[in-house]
């Protein structure tokens, strides 16, 4: 370890000293006027963000004798998740579902979370994936229960915490096997030790059954998908799109190099895997995926809250996700992360909308946000593309997204998973046609009530993440392009 | 210039429709401005295709028969995916259509007091992606235009339909979901197994995936096959073939008269005509050995159909059916695959959509003027009846569209039908018989309902009908006008069609 080292992690200590600004500042506030929360956490996200990408023109480095990568997954990863963080300080700003009085806990709980996320997408270190993790995590129960009164927020709160619980000690367990069979604890040491002498077939699939478990939580998706409606439908509104992205990014991110590294191995083709040790598992992650797609899309038909629709669409968007994992390919990866980076803008976009909607009407019942929709047409507008993308109809990046996956499914020879994958995306066009029909369907009526007073900040943030999403539908090629390129600097 | 024409006409309407979200609502109050630009881009946007043809009709140098004014940019390479639009005769025709129908439907809404705004933009964003759908070279681009399209529909069915919009909506994304699913299935499939992985229509042409094969847990299907049976499911939901007309039957129900229109006589012609060039152009061979079945599947249509219209009280549903019975024909014409079917297959899809616009049109002119459409009730007594006392030049110009629908002779449809019927006659005589028959029949009882609402007892609700109105006046006469200038001078167009449906045509034989 030497001072160098601190310079490739200069965004997370950027994000621990926000955190530690705005809690003196909280300590030493004595009720003036200014307070200056949001601000202070926004140029702390901002400076880090520009720390990435000046450690990034660094190159990918190993620091800390080991324990973390930083390389190109980690400079993705903390762009999404400082960008992550940043929409969702400025759309609290404006909601009202944030006590004003309570927002530097918040804030610190948030920018908190967002640096667990950062740390779980670098660390090579098993223990310390597991903790930033947790600590990603831990920030997420009492952001969930943020409204202390909203009885289905503290439900959300209750069951993250519940289940967290045991998909940690699911995780504690499976990478306890592998330090007992290996003795290592950092990823690179222990690919190496499980190259020279496997596990046997029972050892590895107990262990990828606990730390697949473990993962399956935090993505969110079937058979652990259960807090994850649940939150997006009780959190605060701009909780639960930063939850619902940020907790399955992070722990996609760890998946990713725990699984490359612990149940796979290059193969000769460059930019290709091939399975380590005897057990087919790429068979079960397929299962999982298949029956996650179906299951959150057919759900998803059936909800009266928009935001838990929401939350069911996105668990049979991730079972899609892990397709692009499964075929053991650079083209699955750089699929992944296109679909993370249209997902990030297009979910907090429709979690927003629902915010504006939601400080309006204070529910979010389909039925009784027909009234909303029709006095503010441009929100609605945008609230549909937000959705189309979501489910990924065209002429949306969404459909670029979904179809980079299927593709890379069909050409390892998926054909089954395909066909399932797409049957679940017309289930869930379908499930979000109602969605829409609720918010459009009373528009043709003659009507008289006022127009909605939408705050113009709150316009412009709208149409701030609708235009990169226009642009990436024409511009397809160059993002692509750069993926493919940040992917290829990864230290497994 | 001309290179970029077939690119400027797709997205003309779209460039209308983004324009006027940046005229502030207080520079144009009473909306005039915005009409105008609405009927000026679609107009423009036409005048762009009439260009085309012109510089088509004169092209004689070269390789006449191939696609014209090809323009291709990569757009993402890694998967091979580009931009690619070119003309033809065969497109040129369905583009006519669409260019024609769409300034009519602005014309209908011309006076709508809310939403006009709304309308016309989403049927500016129709033709864009119907366009975009006719003129692409690329399947990936195809589809990427033909799966949007659905969505301004969708949503000019549930903004603006009936009573129990809500279910016509529904079943209309169901059917259009379903058939996009297939379509996107048999895409990918097509995409994987050429080699190399491409989506041009053109390096994908003359049979390249015969004999390719693909494993579906563990059973080997040929793609091809697989393929042809997804598009064709895929197509025919789209185009409400029977036995998958359902959709159509409570859209034509719910929807009003402009949205019934875009439906019927623009998306399912376009439908069917995606139909034929991936029919021809992909699979000929499975097309060739298929031809039966798919002039049986065509017979069947256009009886069950043509019988089910027979006992229709309500004019809407009664167009419905007609309209899925010319498809029958139609798609007769496909099976047959001789030169005068599959130009009179085109020639016919351009004036049935043109026909049943002009009646679909004449229905939301009698509904806003006595509130039903249907034009018997259910005991027998005259609904509407006697309208021709009242509106007289509606009678007329009705007249000519039914007259353009039933093929007979001195209207557009005369040529289309009487080209089917004689490409049918060499090789399945029998059906051509069939067909005249079944014309002969449909021109009873449609003339009986011409009849009934024309010239019939007078019904309660049609004792006060005014005439036309100017605006009517306009696009109902200029629409029956070029009916009857393609059933009188059909030639040049003919010419365009044989052509290019020469190309397809060896491919097959």
């Amino acid at each position: 370890m030497s001072i160098q080292d601190f310079i490739f992690v200069l965004p997370e200590i950027f994000l621990a000293l926000t955190i530690c600004f705005i809690l003196v500042a909280e300590i030493t506030y004595h009720g003036e006027k200014i307070r200056l929360v949001s601000a202070t956490a926004l140029v702390g996200l901002g400076t880090a963000l520009l720390q990435s990408v000046i450690v990034m023109m660094k190159g990918p480095a190993r620091v800390f004798s080991g324990s973390m990568a930083i390389d190109g997954l980690t400079f993705f990863f903390r762009i999404l998740f400082i960008g992550l963080g940043a929409i969702t300080i400025i759309s609290s700003v404006t909601s009202k579902e944030i006590n004003p009085t309570m927002r530097a806990e918040y804030t610190v709980l948030l920018v908190a979370s967002c640096l667990g996320m950062c740390v779980s997408a670098s660390a090579t270190d098993v223990v310390l994936g597991f903790l930033a993790l947790q600590l990603s995590i831990m920030s997420g129960y009492f952001l969930a229960g943020y409204s202390k009164w909203h009885p289905p927020g503290n439900e959300a709160a209750i069951k993250i915490m519940i289940g967290n619980v045991t998909a940690a000690a699911f995780l504690a367990y499976g990478l306890a096997m592998i330090f007992a069979s290996t003795g290592q604890l950092n990823m690179q040491d222990i690919h190496i030790s499980l190259m020279s002498s496997g596990l046997s077939q029972k050892e590895t699939l107990m262990t990828f059954v606990f730390i697949l478990f473990a993962i399956c939580f935090p993505l969110g998706i079937f058979p652990f998908h259960f807090w994850s409606p649940d939150v997006a439908e009780g959190a605060p509104t701009p909780v639960s799109s930063f939850l619902s992205v940020g907790i399955k990014s992070a722990a996609l991110a760890l998946g990713l190099r725990l699984i490359m590294a612990l149940f796979a191995q290059p193969a000769l083709t460059l930019g290709q895997w091939q399975i380590l040790g005897q057990l087919e598992w790429p068979r079960i992650l397929a299962v999982i995926s298949s029956v996650s797609m179906l299951y959150g899309a057919l759900l998803a038909f059936r909800q009266q809250s928009a935001k838990r629709l929401m939350g069911y669409l996105l668990v049979s968007q991730t079972g899609a996700l892990l397709m692009g994992m499964l075929v053991l390919d650079d083209r699955g990866i750089t699929a992944i992360l296109f679909n993370l980076l249209v997902e990030l803008i297009a979910v907090t976009g429709v979690f927003y909308v629902l915010s504006v909607f939601y400080d309006e009407a204070k529910t979010d019942n389909l039925e009784k946000l027909k009234l909303i929709t029709k006095r503010a047409i441009p929100e609605t507008i945008a609230l549909i593309f937000f959705v189309m993308c979501i489910v990924g109809l065209p002429p949306t990046p969404g459909f670029f997204g979904k179809f980079a996956l299927f593709e890379i499914a069909l050409r390892y020879g998926w054909s089954l998973l395909l066909i399932v994958a797409i049957l679940s995306m017309t289930i869930s066009v379908i499930a979000a046609s109602r969605l829409i029909y609720n918010m459009v369907g009373g528009l043709g009526a003659v009507y008289s009530e006022r127009a909605l007073v939408v705050d113009s900040w709150r316009r412009v943030f709208i149409y701030v993440l609708l235009a990169p999403l226009v642009v990436a539908a024409v511009f397809v090629q160059p993002i692509f392009e750069w993926l493919g390129k940040s992917i290829k600097f990864i230290l497994w | 210039m001309k290179e970029h024409l077939v690119t400027l006409m797709i997205f003309l309407p779209l460039a209308g429709v983004i324009l006027q979200l940046i005229i502030p609502r207080g520079l144009d109050p009473k909306n005039n401005f915005k009409r105008w630009m609405f009927l000026f881009s679609s107009f423009a946007s036409g005048a762009c295709l009439s260009w085309l043809i012109f510089s088509l009709f004169y092209l004689t140098t070269g390789d006449v028969q191939a696609p014209k004014f090809i323009e291709t940019y990569k757009w993402i390479e890694a998967y091979s995916i580009s931009y690619s639009v070119a003309i033809d005769g065969l497109s040129a025709s369905i583009a006519m259509l669409i260019s024609i129908i769409f300034p009519v439907l602005i014309g209908k809404e011309w006076d709508r007091s809310t939403g006009n705004y709304g309308v016309n933009s989403l049927f500016l964003l129709l033709q864009t992606s119907l366009y975009g759908a006719v003129f692409s070279q690329d399947l990936f681009l195809l589809f990427f235009f033909w799966a949007f399209s659905s969505v301004p529909l969708y949503f000019l069915i549930s903004i603006w339909g009936g009573r129990e919009k809500e279910s016509a909506a529904f079943r209309f994304m169901v059917s259009s979901a379903i058939s996009n699913a297939l379509l996107f299935i048999a895409l990918i499939l097509i995409y994987y197994s050429a080699d190399p992985h491409g989506f041009l229509m053109g390096e994908l042409s003359g049979g390249k995936l015969i004999g390719k094969t693909v494993s579906i847990s563990g059973m080997t299907i040929y793609v091809a096959n697989f393929a042809f049976l997804l598009i064709s499911v895929g197509f025919a939901i789209r185009a409400a073939m029977w036995p998958f007309n359902g959709w159509l039957n409570s859209v034509s129900e719910q929807a009003p008269a402009s949205i019934f229109v875009a439906v019927c006589s623009v998306s399912i012609p376009v439908s069917m005509y995606l139909f034929i060039r991936f029919a021809y152009t992909l699979f000929p061979e499975i097309t060739a050995r298929l031809s039966h079945i798919i002039v049986i599947i065509g017979v069947m249509n256009f009886i069950i159909a043509g019988v089910c219209a027979a006992t229709q009280k309500d004019l809407r549903r009664l167009l419905a059916y007609i309209c899925t019975s010319g498809i029958g024909v139609v798609l007769v014409g496909i099976g047959v695959m001789t030169s005068p079917s599959v130009t009179g297959a085109i020639y016919d899809l351009l004036v049935q959509g043109l026909g049943i616009a002009g009646v679909g049109l004449f229905s939301g002119f009698i509904f806003e003027r006595t509130g039903q459409i249907y034009f018997q009730k259910n005991n027998g007594e005259a609904a509407i009846g006697g309208v021709a006392y009242n509106a007289p030049i509606a009678a007329t110009v009705v007249a000519v569209f039914v007259i353009s629908i039933l093929g007979l002779p001195g209207s557009g449809g005369f040529i289309g039908k009487s080209l089917l019927v004689i490409g049918t006659y060499s090789s399945h005589p029998v059906v051509a018989i069939l067909m005249v028959f079944s014309a002969i029949i449909a021109a009873y009882y449609i003339l009986n309902v011409y009849r009934v609402i024309f010239f019939g007892k007078e019904g309660v609700n049609t004792k006060n009908v005014k005439d036309l109105k100017n605006t009517e006046k306009l696009y109902l006469i200029a629409l029956a006008g070029i009916i009857l200038f393609l059933g009188v001078y059909p030639a040049p167009l003919l010419e365009l069609i044989r052509i290019s449906g020469l190309q397809l045509l060896p491919t097959l034989r």
